[in-house]
């Protein structure tokens, strides 16, 4: 009795376990396959591309992306990325930081409020805002211009900022602001000198993420840019148009980046979502 | 000369009043146990002279000047917390020296001061380290002294020794009386613990 008891209980265990097992590499494959294929694709030469059956194996055929590094326009659209995605990254820290501290420090009237309306603001969709914004843009005089862009980035990047700093900020004993106190700090100085110290690694974590986010962006990118556009928006204009090699090929510039960012801050974004393993 | 002197303080938290009227003067040089169950407003008044709570009414005075209105840093105190608060990313050199440095002396003279309250404390070896290489009594020395590194007028201690297991309590707790009575501060000791 007893023994199959036990055996039952052993069944579901190593049946449960198969099937974690399995979830696990099917949303691992899920990810991963698409990006596999990009980068073997992007590796290889036109033909190969274009022919079937596919390979598997990338020949290192550098070819593509060598068209784009020559191809007119894409150094433009690149520096306007990396200073988009730059001020983006200062704008959200310098905005989503204080919010932060004010959040995790001091008891005011509406402050769930606040923190629901921060997170609302994704709740809009971006197309739904672009025309108005459009045209505000237009009577302002910040369309087309990297700032204004960098503006909208910002929208979408502080709540992201603020949910990773506010973790870290709440990890923080008030305790340690209160001893700077009274060893002769003023609140401003407790901060820079003991509070900010310590979460450094956790601002620069989330000014990375707000990076990725900007650099990924490409909807408000195609709408409020026609000169100075971002390497997102001018791929997505251009590769419409080119031969199947060349998307892989962007595709894969693209998205290369962005990898490695988060790769760089995956401690943290597990911080933000509450998984304990570091 | 620091003479403590409380006049008719309260604090209300909203529609609870934690503490009602306390009238209390403490000698210059005093030792003062403030001696109470866990939740009686002991911490509260302590935290009220340290300038981290505002009385709702009420005046605090100390060596003749009231200081009720001044921000934690104008008051001439130095405060150990319960979880001692010692800052992970200095070393504890640099935390004894903390509150020397935000008063811009001089280099020379803040290594002196360090190296004489952390050989008062016997954590002169230590002086390189983080906290977090340290185990909670070597903590506990060096909130100690940071606080005594001020040389100020008046030390609140918050149940500074709670942590502790009872051995190092014991032992902690002569030594600083001790130390504190060859400081010749003011000192409030705030505790639930009848034997201290």
């Amino acid at each position: 009795m007893t023994d199959t008891v036990l055996v039952d209980a052993a069944n579901t265990r190593k049946w449960g376990r198969y099937l974690y097992i399995s979830s696990v590499v099917l949303l691992c494959a899920w990810v991963l396959v698409p990006i596999y294929f990009l980068m073997v694709n992007t590796l290889s030469s036109p033909e190969t591309v274009n022919s079937f059956p596919k390979t598997l194996v990338p020949e290192f055929d550098l070819g593509s992306l060598t068209f784009f590094a020559g191809f007119a326009g894409m150094l433009t659209a690149l520096k306007n990325s990396v200073l988009v995605a730059g001020m983006t990254m200062v704008m959200s820290i310098l905005i989503g930081a204080p919010a932060v501290y004010a959040l995790s420090r001091f008891e005011f009237r509406g402050k769930s409020t606040f923190r629901l309306l921060i997170l609302l603001t994704r709740a809009f969709p971006l197309p739904l805002l672009a025309l108005p914004l459009a045209v505000m843009f237009i009577r302002t005089g910040l369309d087309d211009t990297a700032f204004g862009l960098a503006l909208v980035h910002t929208t979408l990047a502080v709540p992201f900022a603020v949910l990773i700093t506010f973790s870290l900020f709440s990890g923080i004993p008030i305790e340690l602001e209160e001893a700077a106190w009274t060893l002769g700090c003023t609140r401003l100085t407790a901060f820079t000198m003991v509070v900010l110290p310590l979460i450094m690694p956790g601002i620069t974590a989330s000014a990375i993420f707000a990076f990725v986010i900007s650099w990924n962006e490409v909807f408000a990118a195609a709408v409020l840019t026609i000169e100075n556009r971002t390497l997102t928006a001018f791929l997505l204009q251009n590769l419409d148009t080119s031969p199947l090699h060349l998307k892989f090929a962007g595709g894969f510039i693209l998205v290369v980046p962005a990898l490695i960012f988060i790769f760089a801050v995956r401690k943290y974004l597990f911080a933000m979502w509450g998984i304990a393993n570091r | 000369m620091a003479e403590i002197q409380i006049k008719n303080v309260a604090k209300a938290f909203g529609a609870y009043q934690a503490l009602n009227n306390i009238n209390l003067t403490i000698a210059d040089q005093e030792f003062m146990v403030l001696l109470g169950a866990s939740g009686c407003g002991k911490s509260t008044l302590l935290r009220i002279i340290a300038g981290l709570e505002t009385a709702t009414s009420g005046e605090v005075w100390i060596g003749g000047k009231r200081i009720d209105h001044l921000s934690p840093k104008d008051r001439g105190i130095a405060m150990v917390f319960q979880n001692y608060a010692v800052f992970p990313h200095l070393t504890v050199f640099e935390n004894i020296g903390f509150g020397l440095r935000m008063q811009k002396l001089p280099n020379a003279e803040v290594t002196r001061r360090v190296e004489r309250v952390a050989g008062l404390m016997h954590i002169e070896m230590l002086l390189k380290r983080y906290s977090g290489e340290l185990s909670g009594g070597q903590r506990q020395r060096v909130a100690v002294a940071r606080a005594l590194a001020m040389e100020p007028d008046v030390i609140l201690m918050d149940e500074p020794l709670s942590n502790l297991d009872a051995l190092l309590r014991m032992e902690m707790r002569a030594e600083l009386k001790g130390v504190l009575a060859e400081s010749k501060t003011t000192a409030i000791y705030v505790t639930h613990d009848q034997v201290k």
